[in-house]
């Protein structure tokens, strides 16, 4: 029997839900420590303007694909920029996603490693990994979709979680209220891209929307809001409860933050393993939705009939990668290339590509007949 | 010259034994050749008979001995001879006996067709035979004229009387079916406490009649098909006009046609071969014993499949949270339901991950646990010869075993095996030191909430997917129990049935299908129930109206 609804469309507000889940990782985690060094009781100041930022480029990037509608960047960017610059753009668009691969494997594995497991080699955690990725990218977009919906159930009860820590809140940790280093709260704003990774999906997703009565800007909007918000609190919270000093200089504090909440006569204790427990479906999401996005991506751009394809044909690229990122020093490297490829992107290339997208849409307007 | 002697009469009597020795060889022989040729007579005699290829004559004598053909003098296959009086005809009655009501073709059949005719309505030549007999001898409500042999073969299998007139080809088939069947009892695997009572039979008739009995509408529909290659086998769709979606009904039938088999027997076959997924171990069809359950479904949109012989009918399509559901959840208040249908969901959550954890904690990560309780754990478990895994793998066996027992034994001795299995073995593998007293604990929590999951079926697929789990938990620890999860919900997302997702309606596609979650993981006040689930597409949405 044919199925009864189209299975790879999906509603505005799905596309919504997608970019959001996409977001909040365990990317985040060592990313916050720089945060905090810089910004200092200001992080959440500096979210908050990396919230709006990461929201223009992503505004950007939904206009961009409106210019072409039913069409990826694979697509477009060739009739824009030429075949060989198309490439490179193109080159750099798929970087992006396998990065934020890479790094969700790498942190999850590690804090695994680090947390809850010291006896496995963090080798075979990343292969296991990666199938179980595999396996949900193998599907097509409706059943990814599924699991998305159905997994995003994680981020609120993370959060819930992560909540704990006001238990250890104190309001003196906070002063003072008014910023004398502006320079500071603007300078963590590029290591955002650990917070705000992945809504580069639009680029390849936008066609697998289809229209309804709420507009990608604002169904997309309101998914940014919803995350900013939650960095807002979950900054200011986590600067209460453990100070300035402390978070700058621990590796991850949120999971110091965490580890430090005690529920005297609960069951439970440890309650940072509960909480990496709960990082691992949320990152789990942000990692299917970019090796389909580089799957699909490649389809469009190489004309072939099945995203499938092209999964096989990453996995030893990250799987190689990701092993050969095995210490912090690497580690913190490809954080900054992920970081400086990301900006690249979203704030020189995208804009670039609206501004030609526009200039070629007015000279089709002049000539019509061309 | 003695010697010589003796040694002829050695001779003489090794040849006489070695011919009575290839004697015997060949009576042997002979025997085998005999038992061959007779099988090989008695295959070539009983062929497999098409009564397709046999057409009706207008010779009784005739009809009567293809009659015989095909059935092949089965012992409970029988015709009487005798003379229709009123138009001076030989004629036979053809039934199976047992399934046949026998005193019908005494006294409306045979009793009435050898009565002189009425006055004044002789049989003349211009009479059309089968309306003179039909308007005035047979007292029969049902009576149908065939002149397709296998047509009337089908009718007489199913326990219909034949009636052959001679000189004419075609035939009187009336209906007299009458066959013992089971009384209606309640479900043995769907027990209810504030439920209908009533549960299907063998039969499809009675069956159908207990829908009916719930819905008196004419847009409850019935259509039958025959399934079985070599049974001929009766099956109904079931579906309520003006409510299912079309393309639904549609898909049902075509699945069913594509069917080639022999002999469906029980319902579990027809879903093996009509489901989307053969292969996953996750039922995309809902086989249910409670009238009140389809009739249920049908209203919501679904389509029912019933077949003649077995107790339970089949509701397409399933989504999960079709098999979380009971009647008794909507004959109480929905406070109370939806506490219990809730409880169910993390039922059989705990069911399926409770020992993976219990293994995963214990063997990786006891620093999870409070300080106090990893520590009497670990004392528990001093002494005990296997790693967590295997110690969680015998109890599990164990429980496995002891509940296949439970259903398998009369149920006068199952109980009493239980708690031998229960009490008795578990105690005594504790003091034994083969287990410690931990894990028979979370092994006996694990089958109590096991047994709280709805569906058996369901039940049976969290015990089959809780050692594959266990397994990820002994190997990589919460690590391997997340994937295993992840893998699972990926799995559950790619299932369909018939179109509709698995998950539907707890994964929405817009904000409007929401209010089908009202009947998921809770249960609505009845008033909110105003429609029926958007994901079956019912052409009619509404179920209350003014």
């Amino acid at each position: 029997m044919a199925n009864l609804e189209a299975k790879d469309k999906m509603s505005p507000w799905q596309l919504g839900l997608v970019i959001t889940s996409g977001l909040l990782t365990a990317r985040l985690l060592p990313t916050t420590t720089l945060l905090i060094r810089d910004a200092q009781q200001f992080g959440w100041l500096s979210s908050a303007l990396a919230g709006l930022l990461f929201y223009f480029a992503a505004y950007l990037m939904i206009r961009l694909g409106q210019q072409f509608p039913e069409e990826t960047i694979g697509e477009y960017v060739p009739r824009l920029v030429g075949k060989t610059l198309g490439f490179f753009i193109f080159l750099i668009f798929i970087t992006i996603p396998l990065l934020n691969i890479i790094n969700c494997g790498i942190t999850i594995t590690s804090l695994y490693s680090t947390f809850l497991f010291d006896q496995t080699p963090r080798v075979i955690l990343l292969i296991t990994l990666l199938l179980t990725v595999i396996y949900c990218t193998l599907q097509n977009w409706g059943t990814i979709l599924r699991v998305i919906q159905i997994l995003i159930i994680a981020l609120p009860m993370l959060y819930m979680f992560y909540s704990l820590i006001w238990i250890n809140f104190d309001l003196l940790n906070l002063l003072p209220l008014w910023p004398d280093n502006f320079t500071g709260i603007l300078q963590p704003i590029p290591y955002h891209t650990d917070y705000y990774p992945g809504y580069e999906a639009l680029l390849v997703l936008l066609p697998l929307a289809s229209r309804g009565k709420i507009s990608f800007a604002r169904a997309v909007g309101w998914g940014f809001l919803v995350v900013t918000f939650m960095y807002v609190l979950g900054i200011i919270v986590l600067v209460g409860s453990l100070t300035v000093k402390t978070g700058a200089m621990v590796s991850t504090p949120v999971i110091y933050a965490m580890k430090s909440v005690e529920l005297p006569g609960t069951f439970i204790e440890r309650l940072e393993n509960y909480m990496i427990t709960l990082f691992f479906p949320v990152t789990y999401i942000s990692m299917v939705i970019s090796y389909f996005v580089v799957a699909e991506g490649c389809r469009k751009y190489f004309k072939c009939k099945d995203h499938r394809t092209f999964i096989p044909i990453f996995l030893p690229l990250i799987f190689f990668v990701s092993i050969f990122v095995d210490n912090p020093e690497r580690h913190a490297i490809l954080i900054k290339f992920s970081m400086f490829l990301a900006m690249f992107f979203s704030f020189i290339i995208i804009p670039l590509l609206l501004f030609l997208a526009w200039r070629m849409k007015g000279r089709t307007q002049r000539c019509p007949t061309e | 010259m003695n010697n010589d002697n003796n040694n002829d009469n050695l001779s003489a009597g090794k040849n006489l034994a070695a011919q009575v020795k290839s004697l015997k060889s060949l009576i042997h022989h002979a025997r085998v050749i005999e038992d061959e040729v007779e099988v090989v007579a008695r295959s070539l005699q009983e062929k497999y008979v098409f009564p397709e290829a046999y057409q009706l004559e207008t010779s009784l004598k005739k009809n009567l001995k293809t009659m015989k053909d095909i059935l092949s003098d089965s012992y409970d296959f029988h015709f009487r001879e005798f003379l229709i009086v009123a138009v001076n005809r030989q004629a036979a009655v053809v039934f199976i006996e047992g399934m046949s009501n026998q005193e019908l073709i005494n006294m409306q059949i045979i009793d009435k067709l050898m009565l002189p005719p009425i006055p004044g309505r002789e049989f003349s030549p211009q009479d059309e035979m089968f309306s003179y007999i039909k308007d005035t001898m047979l007292s029969v409500a049902s009576i149908s004229k065939v002149d397709v042999l296998s047509e009337a073969v089908k009718r007489l299998l199913a326990g219909d009387t034949l009636l052959f007139v001679d000189s004419i080809a075609w035939l009187i088939v009336v209906e007299s079916r009458k066959m013992e069947a089971r009384a209606i009892s309640e479900p043995a695997t769907e027990i209810n406490i504030r439920g209908a009572r009533d549960g299907f039979v063998e039969s499809l008739q009675t069956n159908i009649t207990l829908l009916r009995r719930r819905i008196k509408n004419p847009n409850l529909i019935t259509k039958k098909v025959t399934l079985g290659v070599r049974s001929e086998t009766d099956i109904a769709i079931v579906y309520f006009r003006g409510i299912v979606d079309g393309k639904l009904v549609h898909a049902v039938e075509q699945r069913l046609e594509k069917i080639k088999i022999d002999l469906p027997n029980g319902v579990g076959v027809i879903q093996g071969m009509m489901e989307d997924h053969p292969y996953s171990p996750f039922p995309t069809m809902l086989a249910t014993e409670r009238p009140d359950k389809v009739v249920a479904g049908l209203m919501e949109g679904k389509v029912a499949v019933m077949m003649d012989g077995a107790p339970f009918s089949l509701l397409a399509p399933a989504t999960l949270s079709d098999f979380f559901q009971t009647s008794d959840d909507y004959n109480e208040k929905w406070v109370v339901s939806s506490l219990i249908r809730f409880a169910r969901y993390i039922s059989a959550l705990l069911a399926l991950a409770t020992p993976a954890v219990f293994v995963a904690i214990t063997t990786f990560t006891p620093g999870m646990l409070p300080m106090p309780l990893a520590i009497n754990i670990a004392n528990a478990r001093l002494g005990i010869p296997f790693p967590a895994f295997l110690e969680a793998l015998v109890m599990i066996i164990l429980l496995e075993i002891l509940q296949e027992a439970g259903i398998r034994l009369p149920k006068t001795i199952g109980p009493a095996v239980s708690i031998v299995g229960g009490l008795v073995v578990g105690e005594a593998t504790v003091r034994a030191g083969l287990v410690s007293a931990p894990m028979v604990i979370v092994i006996a929590f694990t089958a109590i909430a096991s047994f709280n999951i709805a569906n058996y079926r369901l039940n049976l697929i969290v015990r089959l997917l809780r050692v594959p789990l266990m397994l990820m938990g002994a190997t990589l620890g919460m690590f391997g129990v997340m994937l295993g999860y992840l893998l699972l919900v990926a799995h559950f997302s790619m299932i369909e049935s018939f179109g509709v997702p698995y998950l539907e309606p707890m994964i929405q596609k817009s904000a409007r299908q929401l209010s089908d979650v009202k009947d998921t993981f809770v249960v609505a006040p009845p008033s909110a129930m105003d429609e029926r689930p958007a994901y079956l597409k019912p052409e009619d949405s509404q179920r209350q109206k003014e």
